[in-house]
């Protein structure tokens, strides 16, 4: 039961792949770094993909289609490597504002993800930044939306739609998003407190203090990982010291030449899946600080790895393969399912090699809001079901 | 649409769930819900309904549906774009009722609201918390934050902060078909689709809201403002684009031009430089020494930009002096032309300069006077047309046309934060092609089976005649509020 891929290099050739194959039903891909969302096992003879089904690789719809630095927008294909996004923006001190976790990636992989580094504690998720987004629907149809400048309230927020669409709403060709000058100078500090409740108090003064920050991290033991940044070269010493003062204990600054690296391992959740070691699922839980504790309790009985990022706006979780299955009911995949649903927290199986059929179909779990809106927003842009199902319940 | 609507059933109906004072009926009673900010324009609804709970609107959407009449939710009703106008054969529902704070969470920063709630008493109930509701639109003191929602709408500190949309997480509302649904919640984040994202900015054609989870931000502990004149329009556009081209992140970035500081020092009796022909108001806004690190920077880039003056407010006192000319510029404007047009086009910041210019010409060509005041760093215009007299109306639209292709040809948007409502809509095809638009008919339909909810509004075509917005409204007459 294999299913052959198509690597259209052009939208047209895109939108022909999906009216072409509209009875076989069509599996959206990037990159393949986040096989789990897509719905597709990396593993061929555990692949549920439906007999002739296509998988539809963005991989050759590459390239920057508009760059005006001093515009501070940025227009690419979709399948442009986040990496070669942001060596474009560097060019011209810019960046993702939205800190795009897997640099893999590409570029329409990580909008319909709909996922975001540590970086948007400061300025926003992905949400924020997608101006506008060329697009295939369910019918094949290429559409146009929003517009390519950073306000418009003409027609539908589409492009917004899109963001988290799991390859469920549609392809995305080509996205224009907003684009924020890189900070010129970027400090940062660890903040160990030796009890998760102390920790948990010094994020949420950190919250509610007027300070601007890069980037406020709660990893596992207890400890703030905060960063600071500036546009200008002016010292981010004083700044430091501050932060220092409204938590109580002093800084534990981090090397010049070891800051980059650790945001970026933060971002990748190396953390949580040391690299050459992600078997078992990646999770994402979309949190507000107040639930955290409640959320804690749980993760530490079941002892997975985990992490409160963006000043706690996720939390990321990492669930050993050993724990999917029903053996240890407690720690399991499912379980944790049930927990984040009694929690009214909804979630996202980001990376999981060798899931179950139903986690394939639909990655989410937890708490599904607006599951009943979205059945008809489906029904609309991919009736027939040419892209992967959603599992949300028709309108009751 | 296939069901004719039956009023006098559904008007029965409502008879038996709402009191006589809040099932208006008389003519008399009807007239303050005739129009909203597009002023020039009306229409009588066959009633109006003021629901007090969430219950109530519930209930009347569902009567509206089994009845297939059509309905118009209404906030304040200060729509610039006819959003809030009635449809004659149906009714308006009338939302200012449902006016509670319900919760305000200093944790996860968050203010749960009904729609009805007004903007700026959002931020009033949240500052004793240190938190403020950053989207700040012009008319804060008396729009809805229902009415922000149908039109994702901006304010001054938008630039920094981002519009409406950014600030929502969380929502509920009846779908016009009387389904309800609830979207988001309290986290920034989401999983699965931007859902609340796509709900903001639905010109009030999905159905109802009917409770609001907004984001709310620390108080910024400093602000720098300064206030750079220049000899001529196009200088201005070019600084803005130099201060964006910076890197800087202003909290707000705006230009008044030289009709509107005229108006302004006749008004307010604000001083501008005499030799001024354009003004611009850079504001940075965060952390006391990010704010002060940054303003020196800023400082020696707009002595750069060929200002002819420069001044930087010393106090409090003196910024609210720099923003009370930039806030009354529209009720200002009242003098030099009793009658005007507000447009809402966005261009690229980086063409700012040349669309002014453009504009100039046009103003000159039709012999017609165009004033600017607008969010400059967004790259969102709002030229006042000034055309004097009745008579002219038709040339002032045809100028209007003009500035709105423009934006377009230059890859701009017809509106920036107001809406497309009932005046915009003959030029929203020039945005989207056949499909797009079939495919946002079909989303509509999805929501609202009968297109019920402000039916002929957003999309080309339909019963309503072409209409353009006229003169000050009346919260500018009484010095409540302007238009931006
Ligand atoms: C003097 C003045 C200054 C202004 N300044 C600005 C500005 O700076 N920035 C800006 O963006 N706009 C501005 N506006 C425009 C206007 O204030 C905004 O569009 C505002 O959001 C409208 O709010 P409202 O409560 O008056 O809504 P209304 O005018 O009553 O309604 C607006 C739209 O929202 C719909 N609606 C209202 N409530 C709901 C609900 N609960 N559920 C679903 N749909 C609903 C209506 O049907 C209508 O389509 C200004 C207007 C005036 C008159």
């Amino acid at each position: 039961m294999t299913s052959t891929r198509h690597e259209p290099a052009t939208l047209d050739e895109m939108a022909a792949t999906i009216r072409t194959h509209r009875a076989a039903g069509v599996r959206l891909i990037g990159a393949g770094t986040k096989p789990a969302l897509v719905g597709h096992a990396p593993d061929p003879s555990l692949q549920t993909a439906r007999i002739g089904e296509i998988l539809l690789s963005s991989r050759r719809l590459t390239g920057i289609v508009e760059y005006e630095a001093a515009e501070f927008t940025i227009t690419a294909r979709a399948g442009t490597p986040i990496r070669a996004l942001d060596d474009a923006l560097a060019e011209n001190g810019q960046s993702l504002p939205f800190d795009p976790p897997f640099a893999g990636a590409t570029l329409g992989g990580a909008i319909a993800a709909g996922l975001a580094g540590p970086g948007r504690v400061r300025f926003g998720g992905v949400r924020d930044f997608v101006l506008a987004t060329t697009w295939v629907d369910g019918h094949g149809r290429v559409l146009r939306s929003g517009a390519k400048v950073v306000k418009n309230a003409a027609g539908f927020d589409l492009p917004k739609l899109l963001v988290g669409s799991l390859g469920r709403l549609g392809a995305l060709a080509e996205v224009t998003l907003k684009v924020l000058p890189r900070p010129r100078v970027q400090q940062s500090a660890r903040f160990c407190f030796g009890n998760f409740t102390s920790a948990y108090e010094g994020l949420v003064r950190l919250l509610q203090s007027p300070l601007e920050l890069d980037g406020l991290e709660m990893v596992e033991d207890a400890t703030l990982l905060v960063r600071l940044g500036s546009p200008s070269h002016a010292s981010s010493a004083p700044r430091l010291a501050r932060l220092g003062r409204v938590l109580g204990i002093p800084p534990d600054s981090i090397a010049a030449d070891d800051e980059g690296a650790t945001w970026r391992a933060m971002a990748a959740c190396r953390d949580l899946q040391p690299e050459g070691c992600e078997t078992g699922a990646l999770i994402k839980v979309a949190l507000s600080p107040r639930r955290i504790p409640e959320l804690e309790a749980i993760l530490r009985s079941a002892s997975w790895a985990r992490r409160y990022s963006a000043g706690g706006a996720v939390a990321w979780i990492a669930v050993p393969a050993a724990h999917y299955d029903r053996a240890r009911d407690d720690a399991s995949l499912e379980a944790l399912d049930r927990h984040l649903a009694s929690l009214a927290l909804p979630a996202l199986v980001v990376r999981g090699a060798h899931l179950g059929e139903a986690r394939r179909r639909d990655p989410r779990l937890g708490h599904r809001p607006g599951d009943n809106l979205l059945a008809r927003i489906k029904r609309v842009l991919d009736p027939d079901g040419v892209l992967p199902p959603l599992d949300c319940s028709p309108t009751a | 649409m296939a069901t004719p609507p039956r009023t006098q059933p559904l008007l029965e109906a409502l008879e038996t769930h709402f009191p006589p004072a809040r099932l208006l009926r008389a003519p008399a009673q009807l007239v303050p819900y005739e129009s909203d900010g597009l002023t020039a324009f009306r229409a009588r609804p066959q009633a109006v309904v003021l629901p007090e709970t969430r219950e109530e609107v519930i209930e009347i959407v569902r009567l509206c549906h089994r009845f297939a009449v059509p309905f118009v939710a209404r906030g304040s009703g200060t729509s610039l774009s006819g959003g809030s106008m009635p449809i004659e054969e149906g009714i308006v529902i009338g939302l200012n009722r449902l006016d509670r704070i319900l919760s305000i969470d200093p944790i996860d920063r968050v203010a749960v609201v009904e729609p009805g709630v007004i903007n700026l008493d959002v931020s009033e109930a949240a500052a004793v918390h240190g938190l403020t509701y950053a989207p700040d639109p012009s008319s804060q003191q008396v729009c809805t934050i229902g009415g922000n929602v149908a039109f994702n709408s901006g304010g001054a500190h938008c630039l920094k902060y981002g519009m409406t949309a950014n600030h929502v997480l969380g929502l509920e509302a009846v779908l016009a078909d009387g389904e309800v649904v609830r979207l988001g919640g309290n986290s920034l984040e989401a999983a699965g689709p931007d859902l609340v994202g796509f709900f903001c900015g639905h010109d009030g054609l999905f159905g109802i809201v009917l409770e609001i989870t907004l984001r709310l931000i620390p108080t910024p502990e400093h602000q720098q403002t300064v206030l750079a004149a220049y000899r001529s329009l196009e200088a201005a556009g070019h600084a803005v684009a130099t201060v964006v081209g910076s890197g800087l992140l202003p909290a707000a970035l705006e230009i008044m031009d030289r009709h509107i500081l005229r108006a302004a020092e006749a008004a307010v009796g604000v001083r501008y430089p005499p030799e001024a022909a354009a003004v611009l108001i850079v504001e940075l806004d965060g952390e006391h020494d990010a704010v002060e690190a940054d303003f020196a920077r800023l400082e020696s880039l707009m002595q750069k930009t060929g200002a002819s003056s420069l001044r930087v407010a010393r106090d409090a006192d003196e910024r609210a002096q720099f923003w009370k000319g930039r806030k009354s510029a529209f009720s200002a404007v009242g003098r030099l032309s009793p009658q005007y047009l507000v447009q809402d086009g966005v261009v690229p910041r980086t063409r700012l300069a040349e669309t002014l210019v453009a504009i100039e010409a046009l103003s000159e060509h039709y012999d017609i006077p165009v004033a600017n005041v607008f969010h400059a760093g967004d790259g969102n215009l709002h030229p006042l047309i000034l055309f004097g007299d009745d008579d002219r109306l038709a040339e002032a639209e045809a100028l209007a046309a003009e500035i709105l292709a423009l934006c377009v040809r230059l890859g701009g948007s017809i509106t920036g934060e107001h809406g497309v409502g009932m005046e915009k809509r003959a030029h929203l095809p020039d945005m989207f092609g056949p499909e797009d638009l079939a495919m946002m008919a079909a989303l509509r339909r999805a929501l609202d089976p009968l297109e019920i909810a402000n039916r002929g509004k957003m999309f080309p075509g339909g019963e309503a005649p072409a209409l353009s917005s006229r003169g000050p409204h009346p919260l500018e007459i009484a010095g409540i509020a302007s238009r931006e």
